[in-house]
């Protein structure tokens, strides 16, 4: 992916020709600030979505276009088929009727990576929020922001204009690193300063406790929020690769384990997979929503699942 | 269990390896940060023994494999059942001696032989050590292609060789192949005679004076010829001491091969009579033939005499003295020949003699009655003349308490004690190293050659060196009497330590006095040289060989001589020894009489008379050229254990790897580690904490 780059500039994403929420997100972030990166994710991502319409959110009629086979025949305009013999399909605004806080994990552990050639974890959080923030904000919804790491950095209060994802933006600028991560507080706070039910997405790498995080989704989703929790995982985390016989050491507890990826590395593969497991069953009992994004997948790939079908409808 | 290159066994200390990085990896000095610690943590509560286990599992496997690979490394022989042989350090001895040539039904009994051992040597792998080894103790080491061209050139010799040498030196051939399995595999044409010892005396019968050795001899080492007034003649080949051969724990497998029917008719011994023809002289020798058969004899390769001689056997040859005259001068090479048959090589039988006018003496009263009696009757037969004492050349025969103005002279020991002082300073004055020392009148036997042998000496004086100024000269003790040199010779003399009277010893009694006399007269005070008989192949010293400067060839050809030894040629003849252009002396080289005996030994006694002179665990006969190879081969202590090894290591390394593998979780490692495998390439660097 990386040598793609060259070939790559800011006028490909502003002409459409390439998607931006498809490529390499180390290869995005070398292009520019992350709100530019925000802004071609979401803009690739929504040209996605007009070959796969979403069900079942409101909108307004905005405008015609002609139309392309894969259109859902409903939204066929069929008096101008009928009278100009022309097909075209009509589009509609999104509503502005949810508002969303997302939660992003700051903590020391969120700022690793496996590989200089990708992004750490923090880095990758922080385009997919800015991402999910403008897309949200796009669709006139409110979108807010609660940054923690042992405690809470910086709390945005959802709001729908245009002032808020420059706030929103300048608070993913803000250092984070703590010792430790309070998930299960900041979703807390979240949920207080969302006062109707609305959307909480929580980003972090869940390198914590399973039941308090479970608890605080069950809360939330108690008061009638919907909750999605995103996992951000580095490959390496997952696979751990080969660096031969060492001390392994957690930058936030500083809890040392020796190690040789090539003897423990089916083990301890086996164990991620039981984790990932057991955190998809907690959050799946609580009722909320988990998804797994890994540093080295195109942003499109996690903003899909915000919007995907859930059984109950697009989240977003 | 043995090894081919046990110094590769020094790898094995890398089994040490896989154990030191199991150590090592316990004192881990570099840390990496790396946040999913939880997991690991989690990983090692959850599947700690499963890992304990699996670690202690391939720890084996890898000091296994490289065990395993040290060891087949080595090359090691161990007994195991399968198929091949283990390598073998095997000693082809071939006993390619005169009797090989026979070539009974037009085949020679040698190729049957070359093939038998070819037929092993193909047997062999390169792995194995061979050598040939011939009857004349004649190693061929070598590539098995150089062994099979030595196999092919390689010819009967002319004699009968050293079949007990030959094999001795095989065993101590295939145990420097150690660590391979020795094995010694003799082939032989069976000959009855083939494992007997052989008979020294036979030289020494035929030239009727000095003696040869054999390559057998060489073993025995006693050869002596001084007393009859040849110069000490030994064998200095190999240094065998007992004619019987230890083989201990390496196998020595004979075969014999197949005998057939030979009528030999064959020369088994020849000698001239007397050793300087003057110029008449004879021929004396033995045939063995299963009819009568005609021969020949020939001087200088003209035929001078022929006739026809009865059947003889051999242990009772037909024997034949032909008188013959001869108008040649000087030294003549002789032979007695029968025409070819089945077993060439004995159809010709060799002999020198000198033509030359008989010694001329002088004899004085005081040599005694007996003296005197003996040079006339040699005078009556023209072995002697009667010169002018003091003319050139005159030996004067006397008592050595006579004035005697020079030499050569024949001293006998005054017969009165009185005149012992006289006799003394006749000595010195002629400048004899010796002296008669005091006399002894104990009853003594003589110790010398044949004719000297046990001779009664009642009166002597014990001959004692004289201290001034001779102490260089060369003399040889031709006998001995009670422990004390009795006859001594030197440059011009000979000289007893007694009278020659019956009063004194019954030497002038016996009957080869007269013969001895003439020998000495000749030999010692004349110019005779020396005649030296000799088995093909033998080494002989005598210090008469340091006096000449070349040996001549029946072809012509010089061979240049140095110092007192001399390998004798393989080929059979007469052999002069040469000062410059002068002959002084021959080396007649004959065949033993018992390579002309062809009968085969009964079935067993072959075995019998083999197991007699080689000794040892595994010492067997074949008869069949099959079983010999197998039984050979078979001797090998074990199998190559280097595939069984091999295979192991690999079984080790396959299993280290399926076990290394096969602990990865399927349908996560292929896809997830495709994605991640950039990252696994740079990961540490980018992570040290």
């Amino acid at each position: 992916m990386s040598g793609m780059v060259p070939r790559l500039s800011p006028c490909h994403f502003t002409s459409m020709s390439a998607r931006a929420d498809q490529l390499d997100p180390a290869v995005l972030a070398a292009l520019g600030h992350l709100e530019l990166v925000a802004r071609w994710v979401v803009d690739g991502f929504i040209t996605g979505l007009h070959r796969s319409p979403r069900k079942g959110f409101s909108v307004e009629f905005a405008e015609h276009r002609p139309y392309m086979p894969g259109d859902d025949l409903r939204y066929l305009d069929w008096r101008i088929a009928a009278r100009a013999d022309r097909w075209v399909v009509k589009q509609f605004e999104e509503e502005t009727n949810a508002r969303a806080v997302v939660v992003l994990d700051t903590s020391k552990s969120m700022q690793w990576s496996g590989d200089p050639a990708r992004l750490t974890k923090l880095a990758y959080a922080e385009r997919l929020v800015a991402a999910i923030a403008l897309l949200l904000l796009r669709q006139r919804d409110a979108v807010g922001l609660v940054r923690f790491d042992a405690g809470l950095r910086n709390v945005i209060r959802p709001g729908a204009q245009r002032s808020t994802w420059r706030r929103i933006v300048a608070a993913l600028d803000e250092p984070g690193g703590g010792e430790s991560s309070d998930v299960a507080g900041a979703m807390m706070q979240a949920g207080r300063i969302v006062r109707r039910p609305g959307f909480v997405v929580v980003i972090s790498d869940l390198l914590v406790e399973t039941d308090a995080v479970a608890d605080a989704a069950r809360t939330l989703r108690a008061r009638g929020h919907e909750v999605l929790m995103v996992q951000v995982m580095d490959p390496a985390e997952r696979d751990f690769p080969e660096a031969g016989e060492a001390l392994y050491r957690d930058p936030e507890s500083r809890i040392e384990v020796p190690a040789s990826p090539s003897d423990v590395r089916a083990s301890y593969q086996v164990t991620v997979r039981e984790a990932l497991d057991e955190w998809r069953g907690a959050l799946g009992r609580a009722g909320a929503r988990y998804a797994l994004a890994m540093t080295d997948e195109p942003f499109g790939r996690p903003l899909r699942l915000l919007v995907g079908a859930n059984g109950r409808g697009a989240m977003i | 269990m043995a090894f081919l290159a046990p110094f590769m066994l020094a790898f094995a200390a890398l089994a040490g390896v896989p154990l030191l990085v199991h150590l090592l990896r316990r004192r881990v000095g570099r840390t990496y940060d790396f946040p999913a610690v939880r997991y690991l943590a989690r990983m090692e509560q959850e599947h700690s023994r499963e890992r304990k286990l699996r670690h202690r599992l391939l720890l084996l496997l890898r000091i296994l494999a490289v065990i395993a690979l040290a060891l087949a490394a080595a090359r090691p022989i161990a007994r195991l059942a399968g198929l091949g042989h283990a390598p073998v350090s095997i000693a082809v001895v071939i006993d390619n001696s005169m009797s090989s040539g026979a070539a009974p039904d037009g085949r020679v009994v040698l190729d049957d032989m070359r093939a038998a051992a070819r037929a092993l040597l193909d047997d062999l792998t390169p792995d194995d050590r061979a050598w040939l080894v011939t009857a004349d103790g004649r190693v061929i080491g070598g590539s098995l292609a150089a062994l099979n061209d030595a196999l092919t050139a390689l010819k009967p010799l002319g004699g009968r060789g050293d079949l007990l040498t030959a094999t001795r030196r095989g065993i101590t051939l295939s145990r420097s192949g150690a660590p391979r399995s020795p094995v010694v595999a003799v082939v032989s044409d069976g000959q009855a005679a083939a494992w007997q010892e052989l008979s020294l005396t036979a030289g020494a019968s035929e030239s009727g004076g000095p003696t040869a050795a054999g390559p057998a001899a060489a073993a025995d080492g006693s050869a002596d010829g001084s007393a009859d007034g040849s110069a000490d003649l030994r064998s200095t080949g190999d240094p065998l001491t007992a004619r019987t051969v230890d083989a201990g724990d390496v196998p020595v497998r004979v075969l014999n091969v197949p005998a057939r029917s030979v009528r030999n008719v064959g020369i088994v011994e020849a000698r001239a009579e007397p050793a300087r023809w003057t110029p008449t002289g004879s021929v004396s020798f033995a045939m063995i033939a299963a009819d009568s058969a005609a021969w020949r004899v020939a001087l200088d390769g003209r035929t001078v005499a022929r006739g026809t001689a009865a059947a003889g056997s051999a242990t009772s040859p037909s024997r034949v003295t032909q008188k013959l005259a001869t108008a040649a001068n000087g030294w003549v090479r002789g032979s007695v020949e029968v025409d070819a048959d089945e077993l060439r090589g004995d159809d010709v039988r060799w002999f020198a003699v000198r033509v030359a006018p008989p010694p001329t003496v002088a004899t004085r009263a005081e040599s005694g009655p007996f003296l005197t009696a003996a040079l006339a009757t040699l005078v009556d037969e023209k072995r002697l003349d009667r010169g002018a004492e003091g003319s050139r050349g005159v030996v004067t025969i006397t008592g050595a308490d006579a004035t005697i103005a020079k030499g050569p002279v024949f001293l006998t020991a005054p017969a009165d004690p009185v005149r012992i002082g006289e006799a003394n300073r006749t000595l010195a004055r002629l400048g004899i190293p010796w002296r008669f020392g005091a006399i002894a009148r104990d009853l003594v036997l003589a110790r010398g050659n044949t004719s000297l042998d046990g001779a009664q000496v009642r009166v002597r004086y014990p001959l004692q060196r004289s201290t001034a100024g001779a102490a260089s000269l060369t003399s040889d003790t031709l006998a001995t009497a009670g422990g004390a040199p009795w006859i001594v010779s030197g440059a011009g003399y000979v000289l007893v330590g007694s009278p020659i009277e019956p009063d004194a010893t019954d030497l002038p009694l016996r009957a080869g006095f007269v013969p001895w006399l003439l020998d000495a007269l000749s030999r010692r005070l004349g110019d005779d040289g020396r005649i030296l008989a000799a088995v093909p192949g033998a080494q002989i010293t005598d210090h008469d060989l340091s006096s000449a400067t070349a040996l001549e060839r029946p072809d012509g050809s010089l061979v240049p001589l140095s110092g007192s030894r001399l390998t004798v040629p393989n080929e059979s003849g007469v052999y002069f020894l040469r000062r410059q252009a002068t002959r002084i002396g021959a080396v007649v080289v004959n065949a033993e009489a018992q390579e002309s005996d062809l009968r085969a030994d009964a079935p067993g006694a072959t075995g019998a008379a083999f197991r007699s002179r080689v000794s040892g665990a595994a010492v067997a006969v074949d008869s069949v050229p099959a079983d010999w190879r197998r039984d050979a081969l078979d001797q090998a202590a074990g199998r190559s254990l280097l595939a069984p090894l091999v295979a192991l290591a690999l079984m080790a390394l396959l299993l280290e790897a399926w076990f290394s593998r096969g602990t990865l979780a399927p349908g996560t490692a292929t896809a997830r580690n495709a994605s991640s495998a950039q990252a696994q390439s740079s990961a540490p660097s980018a992570r040290i904490a």
